[in-house]
């Protein structure tokens, strides 16, 4: 009983959750850094756009980069995403919609967002109404 | 001008095909792979399809790829004055 055959209560007893229920503080940590860069990206798509238009319009690069109004972006593509009730910042968003997401067979409704499949490189912010 | 500096800060293993697809349209190679694009509604779009695995810079100029090698060059601490 050493090795790969060491009893654990893995091993011992059938069915056992691998995965904690809840994720862990640095695990927290990761996806919080991971929310923010999301969000960057996304403040810099807006400000490429409004720098273009400023530009368009005779101002200086220095000028419309550094402008402290943003012009909102008319593309239809980032609407959803310029909206902040559809796709908060990680500034706004609560404790249970930044670690937890809905799940229709969970208990409460809710998972751990540590469950999604490929939850590293997707982006869940929104919960369905009422929910 | 203006251009977004965009950087495939993270790999598309995983991603689905159509995402992958994405950033290879872009430019976008390997992991910290470097483009410049013209800001346009268009590239602003992909670049919102891909935003988990990119990091966007907006820049005056587009830099070639000699220039962004000069860039990462370290200082000699040296200058050549005369070749033999």
């Amino acid at each position: 009983m050493f090795g790969p055959f060491k009893p654990s209560n893995t091993l011992l007893g059938g069915l056992l959750w691998k995965i904690p229920a809840t994720m862990s503080r640095p695990q927290k940590q990761r996806q919080r850094h991971r929310l923010q860069n999301v969000d960057d990206v996304l403040q810099k798509v807006r400000l490429g756009l409004h720098t273009a238009r400023s530009m368009a319009k005779g101002a200086s690069f220095e000028t419309a980069v550094n402008s402290s109004k943003i012009l909102k972006p008319r593309i239809k593509q980032l609407r959803v995403l310029n909206k902040n009730s559809l796709f908060p910042p990680e500034k706004q968003m609560s404790y249970r919609d930044k670690y937890t997401y809905f799940n229709k067979q969970a208990k409460q409704y809710r998972k751990g967002m540590h469950m999604l499949p490929k939850w590293t490189k997707v982006s869940q912010r929104r919960n369905p109404r009422f929910f | 001008m203006v251009f977004y500096k965009i950087t495939l800060s993270r790999s598309t293993i995983g991603l689905p095909q159509a995402t992958k697809n994405i950033a290879s349209s872009l430019g976008l190679g390997k992991t910290g792979s470097v483009v410049y694009r013209k800001v346009s509604p268009s590239i602003a779009g992909s670049i919102a399809k891909i935003k988990e695995v990119v990091s966007v810079e907006v820049t005056e100029q587009a830099l070639s790829p000699e220039q962004q090698r000069e860039l990462r060059k370290s200082n000699p601490g040296f200058t050549v004055e005369k070749r033999i």
